[in-house]
């Protein structure tokens, strides 16, 4: 008797333990590799800015996790009433962190700022918009100097980020250190490359969110650093998780690996202004040279998919039905050396990005090269010297990196195949690919976009511009007891929602 | 000996000046600079040529060297090119942080190469010293970053008695602070330990074979006490030299220690500057440091003729 009562309380209290346990509350601790280069989103210039960003900021237009596709975030609707007017209705009952409005004023203020500030680094993102106007309170028409279908999901990405103009005004050219957003937490502090801390914004406009009431993001210039953290338990979870970590950190009782395709592709530049990658046989002979499968085994132990596409399997941007012009053939690769005036194989000068995964990357991609008689040379150096050596002095033939994928596709096809760009180191422009590009961005029809993307892909396949090779995926490594992570195609997690027991 | 100090704290003044400027051309003569990190990710070679004027890059090194100069001598090292943070700032906060971790890290060397010298002059060619002296080989021998991993998944991974990462300052939570500091500076300090203990075995030998040690004995004082009080005040000299040098190679090494266990101190600080090309931070870390080991070898050589009258 005494024994059943005993354990009918002790039920009743773990009962009411597994109560308090699931209400709202607690605080989570972050790790990530990537420190924040800057609280202001129109100033940062890295990509990995984002998973700092989120938790401050809304943005206009959000994006379906599963399929990148826009959805409502602070604009509730957006329709291009004519072809060069985007028009926004934004969301009711929204105010800033600091309790200033989030009206149609407020979006104004923000886009300006984001074409004329100097030191914005999403001008080009925004080159589109000629003016924004202020149709009420709540509606926003932003007129475009041409037809510019990439500018809703670019809204998703920083250039959305709404940031209190109260705030700006009022900090001016130091706002990046007192970030004031309208999102689900406060800004608390930062010590820079060391820790971000955020709190609770009680006054969120999603009702019963966010559950937790502090977040903080710790930041470790070393990968086996952050995975130490992490198993120490001084982490609850850890974003970006190399492949090479994934197997490891799975035995790790408690602790789940998820991992979900993504936008990062791994690929190969090529230099060409000159001999022998201005001619398009030459690459297609190196298209047929790689072996993608095993550069994934070596690489990825297999976790990332080949891919010839700039986009992965499933994104809405991918052409399912394109096959693969080049696919691995050491007999063909060297009769196409041959074709290309090199039949007793080739000298190329590579190099590569300092850092194990990209040097790894790098090597294998080597001795591929080396069976079919192409023999690259490898220098490896940090980030800013092998990107002024390749794109600015072109001194190289070849260098393979990555890229790690845009919300709307159109930056990404702009960015790797226009000759405008960076990127494209000897501004090479394929037969019919600015065609293609200015469909891709200009069709409002979905459908019709894809359709665009499908023949970029084809010519990048054709013309071998950017070489795609693996599809990776985007690893969260999370403690059991933490829940609600969403995996995104973007890559990048948004950890705001997430809540723990 | 006023005159001489006086005149050593003078000369500081044209060694870091070229320090400085050695720095300074050295960072700009590697390729890349920090208009392409600032440009963002969809960069256009066209931006990146405006922003590389709008940062006076285009202008002569010397030109721009001067610039720097001209504010570094009223006390204004800048803000950084790529943060916005005021560089000054940046040292401020970092190096508190790299100093206590290079003084822990002193307090190791010192204390176990001290008793490893001492113990293994006493008892030179003994078995004992041949361990002590296969232990300091194989510490100097160590990298301090594999040290500090093997540490880390011994004591903290594995036994879980001491954090994994990060850092507190010992003015904030003196406790927490000293857990938190044992691993690295066990991982930075072994090398020097390590220095420490076969130098001052060398030298405690010598001594201890000399005559006034032979007189002491005679005298009949204990043979710790001649040992760890009168031996070891001979031994001043060398000693404080070696130390002094670690203190020099101890900042240096920090950078390796701090990535291993995430601190942010001021090696990180530099290293990704250097990587990002944000010039100004890596000459004003640069420049600091050199003030800084400079103090360390006056303080030396005060020392030297405080604990040896004969050095004049």
């Amino acid at each position: 008797m005494y024994k059943q009562a005993i354990v009918l309380l002790l039920a009743a209290t773990s009962l009411a333990a597994g109560a308090v346990v699931a209400e709202a509350g607690g605080e989570i601790k972050v790790g990530v590799t990537l420190a924040p280069t800057s609280f202001d989103p129109i100033v940062g210039t890295s990509g990995g800015d984002a998973m700092s960003l989120y938790p401050l900021y809304d943005r206009l237009i959000n994006f379906d996790p599963e399929t990148l596709a826009p959805a409502p975030g602070l604009a509730t609707a957006w329709t291009y009433t004519e072809p060069q007017v985007l028009t926004l209705t934004l969301r009711e009952g929204v105010t800033f962190q600091d309790g200033t409005p989030f009206d149609a004023a407020a979006v104004k203020f923000n886009l300006d700022r984001a074409i004329s500030l100097p030191k914005s680094t999403v001008k080009t993102d925004l080159g589109g918009i000629n003016s924004v106007e202020v149709v009420s309170p709540r509606e926003v028409k932003i007129n475009l100097n041409k037809p510019d279908a990439a500018l809703v999901l670019t809204l998703a990405d920083r250039a959305g980020m709404m940031v209190s103009p109260a705030a700006v005004e009022k900090w001016g050219d130091a706002y990046g250190q007192h970030p004031v957003g309208t999102g689900p937490f406060n800004f608390v502090e930062y010590a820079p490359g060391d820790r971000m801390v955020v709190a609770k914004n009680a006054n969120y406009w999603q009702k019963d969110q966010p559950s937790l009431d502090r977040i903080t993001f710790r930041y470790f210039t070393d990968q086996q650093t952050a995975t130490n953290a992490l198993k120490a338990r001084e982490t609850d979870l850890q974003l970006n998780v190399p492949a090479a970590d994934v197997a490891p950190l799975k035995a790790v009782s408690d602790l789940d690996v998820v991992s979900r395709a993504s936008l990062l592709t791994e690929g190969c530049y090529f230099n060409f202004s000159r001999e022998p990658f201005s001619n398009v046989v030459a690459r297609q002979a190196i298209a047929s040279a790689i072996d993608r499968q095993a550069l994934s085994n070596l690489l990825t132990f297999g976790l990332a998919v080949p891919t010839s596409q700039v986009f992965p399997n499933g994104y809405w941007a991918t052409d399912a039905n394109l096959a693969n012009p080049f696919p691995f053939d050491a007999a063909k690769a060297k009769a196409l050396l041959a074709e290309a005036g090199h039949p007793n194989g080739l000298e190329i000068k590579g190099i590569a990005f300092q850092g194990t995964s990209e040097v790894r990357k790098a090597q294998i991609i080597q001795e591929q090269l080396k069976a079919v008689g192409v023999n690259m040379t490898l220098d490896v150096t940090d980030i800013p010297t092998a990107a002024k050596s390749f794109f600015t002095d072109k001194t190289y033939d070849m260098i393979c990196s990555s890229w790690s994928g845009r919300p709307d596709p159109s930056q990404t096809a702009e960015s790797l195949f226009s000759p405008k760009s960076f990127f494209n180191a000897g501004g090479y422009l394929a037969p019919g690919m600015d065609v293609a590009l200015s469909e891709a961005s200009s069709a409002q029809d979905p459908s019709k976009r894809a359709a665009a993307f499908g023949k970029v892909s084809a010519l990048n396949q054709q013309y071998v511009i950017w070489l795609p090779l693996l599809s990776q995926p985007n690893n969260t490594a999370i403690y059991k007891n933490i829940h609600g992570l969403v995996p995104n195609f973007y890559g990048k997690i948004d950890v705001s929602f997430l809540s723990r027991d | 000996m006023k005159r001489m100090l006086l005149g050593r704290l003078a000369a500081l003044v044209p060694t870091v000046l070229l320090a400085s400027f050695v720095v300074f051309m050295l960072i700009q003569l590697a390729p890349g600079d920090p208009s392409i990190t600032l440009a963002g990710e969809n960069a256009t070679a066209e931006r990146i040529e405006e922003i590389r004027r709008s940062l006076g890059l285009d202008r002569s090194l010397i030109e721009q060297y001067l610039t720097w100069l001209s504010h570094a001598v009223r006390g204004d090292l800048g803000k950084s090119i790529i943060t916005q943070e005021s560089i000054a700032a940046a040292i401020g906060r970092t190096l508190p942080i790299t100093l206590q971790l290079v003084f822990g890290a002193l307090v190791v060397a010192i204390v176990f190469g001290v008793i490893a010298g001492v113990a293994s002059a006493r008892r030179a060619d003994t078995a004992t010293d041949a361990v002590i002296a296969s232990v300091s080989s194989a510490g100097a021998a160590m990298p301090s970053f594999w040290l500090g991993l093997v540490l880390v998944s011994i004591f903290a991974l594995g036994l879980d008695w001491l954090p994994a990462t990060g850092f507190v300052s010992l003015a904030a939570d003196p406790v927490r602070a000293l857990r938190h500091l044992v691993l690295p500076s066990v991982a930075l300090g072994a090398v020097g330990a390590a220095e420490i203990a076969r130098q001052l075995r060398g030298v405690l030998i010598e001594i201890l074979a000399s005559d006034y040690i032979r007189t002491l004995r005679a005298k009949g004082l204990s043979e710790s006490r001649i040992v760890w009080i009168h031996a070891l005040r001979g031994a001043a000299v060398p000693l404080v030299t070696i130390i002094g040098l670690q203190v020099s190679r101890l900042l240096g090494a920090t950078v390796v220690v701090e990535a291993v266990f995430g601190i942010q101190g001021i090696g990180t600080l530099v290293v990704s500057a250097a990587n990002n090309r944000d010039y100004y931070v890596v000459e004003g870390v640069v420049v600091v440091m050199a003030l800084i080991v400079i103090l360390v070898n006056f303080a030396v050589d005060v020392s030297y003729r405080i604990s040896d009258p004969r050095i004049r």
